[in-house]
């Protein structure tokens, strides 16, 4: 089996065997060292990838010849930061589980362990039939983690998240088999070189938009998103925010970009102001947010907003501009991953201590809790972009490429920074300083040793990619060139 | 032809029907054992029997070709497994697990074989015949309950009347045609100008099998058989007479009424749609699970019809593999049920709550079948529905394959209260199911192999195909 393979199916067999596990301590254990095991894979896949090579650690066999699916895998710069954050989140995901399965803990941590393989599989699927298993699948896991071990109103959002992300991936389907027809093969970089005329690109640039539009979420599909953060458990809050999301930033740089570009120029202007209106009008709802979980989910919107607006604008901007946005918007995708992610631990470790989300029933918790207060505020001000962080990095390549196509455009793409700096300064200041009113934030703990260990794992990455981002864009840059090639190699001209 | 030859060609129907005979006749402790025996004689003889390229029999009132016969094998399984899923019922097993009803349970089989077979229109009436006038009775053997009686008249009246429709229409088509012979019929309506006489008769023969299977319009009474009839006889209804039904419209409409394929697609999408809405929509209301599957077992039947539409030896095969996948994801679930009701009554769809607290195992083959049925990857309902989405788009209808799909998104929301029932919502007193050792075996294979499918299906997709290639213009 290749190594790809190996990083898909080590933790779903893992995760069934897990079912079969009694005591929860062994059933952690083993995720735990599954979970390690395939970021160690990881980091064998990224040290061993040459980012000029193309695709990379391919598999292919033939698997469905009727319909012509193949199973292939196979990694380029565009999926393999996203594999090797899915990995990372992956173990971050089980530690931050850790405690939080009362009951069934070993069909939690199953179920984290198959959501994982099946994620990792979304990203490393060459084969668009593949891809889809992978993304629909995902879905099974997801739908049990926030229905089993979510808050209050688990039910609904389990179902609304279901049916959401149901809705725009069978619509999705469709397109997919039309492009499978066409072009007799499943195969994604086929499909990139496929002929199609302008009216045919428009509706499946529309079904594909309207997928992985859900999956972002853009506005005005983004209303599943809150209620899901809110009431997954932290550790699915986490997975959810770092990877489910990225998958929809992923899907438009794969499919609608290469598949469609002339749709994508056609269309530009809807995404881009689809984005703006995430950015600034999610912006503002994130501020008026008096749950912790609620806010960060709104600040997840208005961050995915922007990378949509970093993947789009392309088409208004010289090549060397569009590298900027473009890489921008990748680097964004993974900033967010791990800042996000960090957040929902954040406010996972007050809940674990006090178990409410408001923000008004806490404060002054620097008191009790300084170091982790100090990180809380970390996180914060790397979400709204610090320097140094990596939120700064993909911020200010986006911002700066959106210049060049008109600094209105710009302006309103800095509300991003801007807003971020209120909303999480301003969440930060209500419930980490002041002065401590509340008894039970009198009696607080500071961070356990596991709490700290996942804040300081990714607290790492955040400074790392903040600091020297040379190395991650490195590795992107040679896809990078690809993707905006392929995004302005109009094909509608030549189509029957 | 020599008269041996045919009779060693007709030895599986030959093997039910005396096997049937004898069930009847024997002592009760042997009717179940006979039964086994006489399903698997028949699957035995079919296989030392299979002949290398289609052939017709009794005067070309019959075709027995080897692809088919995968099917029928398939049929025998089924009842089998439904047969056996039906022992553990414990309400009336004096009238249920008695010989009166395996009899008529056998010669269902028959009807479903004769139909398989039939290359002649009086032979195929005779199939369906033989099939309904089997359920009828089963349906009706509680004779206390008179919820039983209720759908057992209803299936009766209607069927009676479907019936009617469809002699009907078969012979307005041979006022026109003059052979009642399917592949003459085929090549006769090839040359002929399409007239109104013949229009009509395909009109009432396809809403005379409308009524058969369950399409909306002409769905009223599926719900009420479904709730009403006695849990063995409705899960022998739902499972092995999907597929024959499945036969007979291949036989008619793929292979007799080909070339007037542009008018009975139109009637088809109609019903499709239509199918595909009410199945969906009304399943959302129910609060039986009986009452839910027969909404969803409407929607299905919808999604066979729009694979039809597609009027092409693909979208045949799309709506074999579809059926196949079917049939076996409902003898699942209403295995499931007879195993949630082998001690007391859970009918309900609130009796899942809690299975997983209790039963984790069989919460996991309800999750798996319901997913299949709601078409979500890693289960072969997925592969069911993207053949059929593949087979409708390849014609050229996207809107009809964008209209189903949104269906199906309404569909999905049923399928998935009964996961959250049993994953999410905990009470006091859950269901017991019954604890029998080998329905649990039986019932979770059963939910595996839709999981095996999903891993390997290229040999069911290629049986598929070449089933549809034996109706498609087959003589």
């Amino acid at each position: 089996m290749s190594l790809l393979g190996l990083m898909i199916w080590t933790p779903v067999a893992a995760g069934f065997a897990a079912l079969f596990l009694r005591d929860p301590a062994v059933v952690r254990r083993w995720s735990l060292a599954v979970s390690l095991f395939v970021f160690a894979l990881s980091l064998v896949a990224v040290a061993g990838f040459d980012p000029a090579g193309g695709y990379q650690w391919q598999h292919q066999v033939s698997w469905i010849p009727a319909f012509n699916i193949h199973y292939h895998l196979g990694v380029d710069g565009l999926s393999l930061p996203l594999v090797a954050l899915t990995a990372f989140i992956g173990v971050l995901a089980i530690l931050t589980g850790w405690n939080a399965a009362t009951r069934h803990a070993a069909q939690f941590f199953a179920a984290f362990l198959i959501l994982e393989g099946l994620l990792i599989g979304v990203f490393c699927a060459m084969d668009a039939a593949l891809f889809y298993i992978f993304f629909e699948a995902m879905l099974i896991p997801m739908f049990l983690i926030i229905g089993i071990w979510g808050s209050d109103n688990r039910v609904y959002a389990a179902v609304k998240f279901f049916l959401y992300t149901f809705l725009g991936s069978v619509l999705m389907l469709v397109a997919f088999v039309y492009l499978a027809l066409q072009s007799e093969s499943f195969r994604i970089t086929d499909w990139h070189v496929l002929p199609l005329s302008s009216l045919e690109q428009t509706w499946l640039f529309l079904a594909l938009l309207l997928g992985f539009a859900v999956k972002v979420p853009m506005w005005p599909v983004h209303t599943w998103l809150p209620d899901a953060h809110v009431e997954a458990p932290a550790a699915g809050s986490v997975v959810l925010a770092a990877v489910l999301l990225k998958i929809g930033g992923y899907g438009l740089m794969r499919f609608c970009l290469p598949v469609a570009p002339d749709a994508s120029l056609a269309f530009d202007g809807l995404v881009i102001g689809l984005s703006l209106i995430a950015v600034v009008y999610i912006g503002f709802t994130a501020l008026a947010q008096s749950d912790m979980k609620k806010l960060i989910a709104y600040s997840s919107i208005a961050h995915m907003g922007f990378v949509t607006l970093g993947l789009f604008i392309l088409y208004r901007l010289a090549t060397e501009t569009a590298m900027l946005s473009v890489s921008g918007a990748i680097v964004q995708m993974i900033s967010h991953g791990l800042v996000s992610a960090a957040l929902f631990v954040c406010v996972g470790v007050l809940y674990d201590r006090r178990h409410s989300r408001n923000i008004q029933d806490y404060g002054g918790v620097l008191e009790t809790m300084p170091v982790f207060g100090a990180l809380f505020v970390f996180f914060a001000l790397a979400n709204a972009g610090l320097p140094g962080t990596s939120g700064f990095v993909g911020e200010v390549m986006v911002i700066l490429a959106t210049f060049q196509a008109g600094w209105w455009l710009a302006v309103l793409a800095a509300m991003v920074v801007v807003l971020g700096a209120a909303y999480s300064l301003w969440m930060v200041r209500r419930v980490v300083f002041g002065p401590a009113e509340h008894a039970e934030v009198k009696a607080f703990q500071d961070l356990s040793g596991r709490e700290m260990l996942i804040l300081m794992a990714l607290a790492v990455p955040v400074l790392g990619v903040g600091l020297w981002p040379v190395p991650l864009l490195d590795l992107i840059e040679p896809s990078v060139v690809q993707l905006i090639d392929q995004a302005q190699a109009f094909k509608a001209g030549g189509a029957p | 032809m020599s008269v041996a030859q045919e009779m060693i060609l007709m030895l599986p129907e030959i093997v039910l029907v005396v096997g049937a005979c004898f069930i009847l006749l024997c002592p009760r402790s042997l009717a179940w054992p006979l039964t086994m025996l006489t399903l698997a004689a028949a699957v035995g003889a079919m296989l030392a029997t299979a002949p290398d390229a289609p052939v017709l029999l009794m005067s070309g009132m019959f075709e027995r070709s080897a692809e088919v016969d995968v099917l029928r094998i398939l049929i025998c399984v089924l009842t089998v497994l439904v047969l056996r899923y039906a022992r553990g019922y414990p309400v009336s097993p004096d009238r249920l697990q008695s010989n009166e009803f395996y009899t008529l349970a056998t010669f269902g089989c028959v009807g479903m074989f004769l139909i398989s077979g039939a290359e002649h229109l009086v032979a195929l009436y005779m199939g369906l015949e033989i099939l309904a006038l089997s359920l009828y009775p089963m349906i009706a053997m509680v004779r206390d309950d008179g919820r039983a009686g209720e759908a057992a008249l209803k299936y009766f009246v209607l069927g009676a009347l479907a019936s009617g429709f469809l002699l009907y229409g078969m012979s307005l088509t041979y006022t026109v045609t003059g052979t009642l012979h399917i592949g003459e019929l085929a090549t006769q309506l090839a040359q002929l100008e399409t007239g109104r006489v013949l229009l009509l008769g395909m009109v009432f023969m396809l809403a005379g099998l409308a009524f058969k299977l369950g399409a909306t319009p002409f769905h009223m009474w599926l719900p009420d058989v479904y709730d009403g009839s006695s849990l063995p006889a409705a899960t022998y209804l739902s499972a092995a007479p999907k597929i024959a039904g499945l036969l007979l419209l291949l036989r008619l409409f793929g292979d007799g009424l080909m070339s007037l394929a542009a008018d009975w697609t139109t009637l088809m999408m109609a019903l499709a749609v239509l199918s595909l809405l009410l199945g969906n929509l009304v399943a959302i209301a129910q609060t039986r699970i009986r009452r839910m599957l027969a909404y969803s077992a409407i929607a299905h039947t919808g999604f066979v019809f729009l694979a039809l539409c597609a009027g092409t030896p693909k979208g045949m095969g799309s709506a074999v593999f579809y059926t196949l996948v079917y049939a076996l994801m409902a003898a699942g679930s209403f295995g499931m049920l007879l195993l949630l009701n082998a001690r007391t009554a859970a009918e309900d769809i609130d009796d899942f709550k809690g299975l997983n607290h209790s039963h984790p195992w069989l919460a996991v083959m309800v999750l798996i079948l319901m997913f299949s049925m709601a078409g979500v990857p890693l289960t072969a309902g997925f592969y069911a529905k993207l053949y059929v989405l593949q087979a409708v788009v390849d014609a050229g209808l996207w809107p009809l394959a964008v209209v189903a799909v949104l269906l199906t998104v309404v569909g999905a929301y049923y399928y998935l209260r009964i996961v959250w029932y049993m994953y999410f919502e905990e009470v006091d007193r859950p269901a017991e199911p019954g604890q029998d050792p080998a329905h649990v075996f039986l019932v979770s294979a059963n939910a595996l192999v839709l999981v095996f499918i999903f891993a390997v299906p290229q040999p069911w997709l290629e049986m598929s195909q070449r089933v549809a290639g034996v109706f498609v213009g087959g003589q």
